[in-house]
């Protein structure tokens, strides 16, 4: 458990500087988007009202009022979000490939380490997995500060509050993020973790067998998903719905550990036995 | 453990925000309105027995609008505010598939969950659809029944399948409803004409099975028609319902055919050329009621209880509940009573829901901004038993602006759906 821990630390103290750097952006581009989209509505408004005539009813009629809908709809809001998806996609390779790199290969070292080999693989999916979540709690906080600073610069008759629930029921990204309640949280991260898991799998596979272990790695990929969407594939063929939901959630759940078990049980095989280094 | 602190402090912080999000939006749900039935005049006791499920909408809320909502005398409860596992259960089921699916839970399995599809009485339940062929990909053929009997003590299933005689004939099939009668399941079915570019036509047919042999044994077109060439007149073809519980001892059940003819404008529609065919269950009889002249045109057909159909009407600012006895054949009695205060875009017959049950007829202002009106009228003595508004359990609390919309009304475990 301690060298686990003290991997997890590792791996995740190597990550830092980039992922301080993609807070730091996501951070600034957010609140200077806010910031601008504010003051170009109030721009927009005061050049309408006081140069084209219009009263302040009908150019909130033509133009309607300043509200949170226009910050996430923007690239301001967006384009943070994406370049971390990206980022945390991009790290999910490179967290091992940056092993084999250079020639003192680091991932004999790790190998050697006086423990499980497992460990490595568990620790490396645990800090993705924590910069994942990191992220979207870095979001939940800037949302009411953003919210806030909507607030102190557009006056009032121009501008609808929304509250953080309501921003994100509005939202699609967001309200995938943010699940309704705590149990969905909880079942929709789990099975991304899942997916970490199979995806570390397939690349061990093609670690341990380089050009064949491509198409393995694939192989397995459409393996784990038929084990988890066995349910669906079954009432697919046989054109019969047959599981009561509760039934089916239950089954669910089963299958998504059924996956990750088998995941950690082949990596740990390849890691022993069949990786290259 | 110096070496952890920014390990640690980011699972920390993860923590903190993650679970002061969830805890204030569990709490915020407190910020859901509470409904209750209020009692205008009359009998308490009345409103105890009834369920209103309706559409909650409001401009200015995005996060409640569009929830259904249950309402009852003691409070509402939003579909927002159940907890994740009976929204996975789905609870707005009816509650007799709610009863079936517990008791017969295996029977009850992969089978829909219209509970129009079964019937039951003391020794059997009985599930009858219709199955079809996709051709070319968009058109139904080869319609056949699908049909499964439980016999309870025995828990014993029996399947039968039958194709669905002259299937060529029609574009599609739907079972309307199922009865247990004289030894023999009897399925009655809405089956649409193709008429290769006309209008379409429709047929409604009852198939009889018997159990033994596992065969049709009976095959009478009821009642038939086309749709009307007119635009904005549609043709309504069906089989009336008593809205009993889906224990089959009903008789009689009837059908009926009219034109409706709507008003694009004022949104109102009007009945017209209204027929009716009575059918005894146990006789396998049908007969083609004579309706007196005027229960011909403007009347509403309700439903059927035992040998009374009731009939409803609008007159001014009355609604007009006429009772036909089948075996008379006469008008047995005309109550008139006020409508329930409506305010809003809708008026007339499409927003109200009506529901006549044990001589007694509920009426519920459906669409509403922020009234919504109860009324209960005793069809035997002609008064109103007892009248109620919905409103907001905490005055002081009121919203804005918002809309209920009633699309059912339950009482006592028997649902009647705003068509």
């Amino acid at each position: 458990m301690k060298r686990f821990l003290k991997l997890v630390n590792f791996e995740w103290n190597r990550f830092l500087k980039i992922y301080i750097a993609l807070i730091a952006i996501t951070i600034l581009s957010q609140i200077i988007g806010v910031i601008v989209l504010s003051k170009s509505y109030l721009h927009m408004a005061s050049r309408m009202i006081n140069e084209q005539g219009f009263t302040e009813a009908s150019f909130l009629e033509s133009y309607g009022e300043m509200s949170f809908r226009n910050i996430t709809g923007s690239l301001w809001f967006l384009g943070p979000i994406a370049l971390c998806i990206a980022g945390l996609i991009f790290y999910a390779f490179f967290i091992w490939y940056r092993d084999w790199l250079g020639k003192n290969t680091f991932i004999y070292r790790l190998l050697m380490i006086p423990t499980a080999r497992i460990n490595v693989y568990l620790a490396k999916a645990t800090s993705l997995f924590l910069m994942v979540l990191g992220l979207i709690s870095l979001q939940l906080i800037l949302l009411p500060i953003e919210s806030e600073i909507l607030q102190l610069m557009i006056p009032n008759g121009f501008r609808t509050d929304m509250s953080i629930t309501e921003i994100i029921v509005s939202f699609n990204y967001l309200s995938i993020l943010y699940p309704n309640t705590v149990i969905d949280f909880i079942l929709y991260y789990g099975t991304g973790f899942m997916a970490v898991l199979v995806l570390f799998t397939a690349i061990l596979f093609e670690r341990s067998y380089r050009l064949k272990g491509i198409l393995f790695g694939a192989i397995y990929i459409v393996l784990a998903i038929c084990v988890f969407l066995l349910p669906f594939l079954i009432e697919l063929l046989l054109g019969v719905v047959f599981l009561y939901p509760i039934e089916l959630l239950i089954l669910e759940i089963v299958l998504g550990l059924v996956v990750i078990a088998m995941s950690i049980w082949v990596s740990h095989y390849l890691l022993r036995k069949k990786i290259r280094v | 453990m110096k070496r952890y602190w920014k390990l640690i402090s980011t699972v920390i912080i993860i923590v903190l925000v993650v679970g002061a999000f969830y805890i204030q939006s569990s709490m915020a749900t407190n910020k859901y309105p509470e409904f209750v039935l209020e009692k205008k005049s009359g009998d308490a006791k009345i409103a105890q027995q009834l369920t209103l499920k309706g559409d909650y909408s409001s401009g200015y809320d995005i996060v409640l609008g569009g929830n259904s909502v249950d309402i009852t005398t003691d409070g509402s409860t939003f579909s927002g505010e159940r907890s994740f596992f009976e929204r996975i259960k789905g609870i707005n089921r009816d509650p007799e598939i709610n009863r079936l699916q517990q008791d017969y839970r295996n029977f009850m399995r992969g089978k829909g969950e219209d509970p129009v599809l079964f019937t039951e009485n003391k020794s059997i339940l009985a599930y009858a659809n219709i199955k079809s062929e996709f051709h070319d990909g968009y058109q139904r053929t080869d319609f056949s029944f699908d049909m499964q009997v439980l016999e309870k003590e025995k828990n014993d299933k029996t399947s039968v399948t039958a194709a669905v005689p002259k299937s060529e004939l029609y574009n599609f099939i739907y079972v309307e409803a199922v009865y247990i009668a004289g030894g023999e399941v009897k399925v009655v079915t809405n089956n649409r004409v193709d008429n290769n570019g006309e209008p379409e036509g429709a047929e409604m047919h009852l198939y009889s099975f018997d159990l033994d042999t596992k065969k049709i044994v009976g095959n009478q077109t009821i009642i038939a028609g086309s749709e009307p060439q007119v635009s904005n007149q549609w043709l309504d073809i069906r089989v009336l319902s008593g809205y009993e519980d889906l224990v089959s001892n009903n008789e009689n059940i009837a059908f009926v055919k009219n034109v409706v003819a709507e008003d694009m404008e004022s949104n109102q529609s009007q009945t017209m050329e209204q027929h009716l065919v009575v059918y005894n269950l146990e006789t396998n009889q049908k007969e083609k009621l004579d309706l007196p002249e005027e229960l011909q045109q403007g009347y509403n057909v309700d439903s059927i209880h035992g040998t009374t159909i009731y009939f409803s009407k609008i007159v001014d600012d009355q609604l007009e509940i006429t009772s036909y006895d089948i075996e008379s054949k006469q008008i047995e009695k005309k109550q008139t009573f006020a409508l329930p205060k409506t305010k809003g875009t809708m008026e007339g017959e499409n927003n109200l829901l009506i529901n006549i049950k044990d001589d007694k007829a509920y009426i519920v202002s459906s669409y509403q901004e922020k009234m919504n009106a109860i009324t209960v009228a005793d069809l035997n003595s002609g008064e109103i038993v007892y009248e109620g508004t919905i409103g907001m359990k905490d005055k002081s609390n009121d919203r804005e602006d918002y809309q209920l919309y009633i699309h059912e009304l339950v009482v006592d475990g028997e649902s009647r759906y705003n068509d």
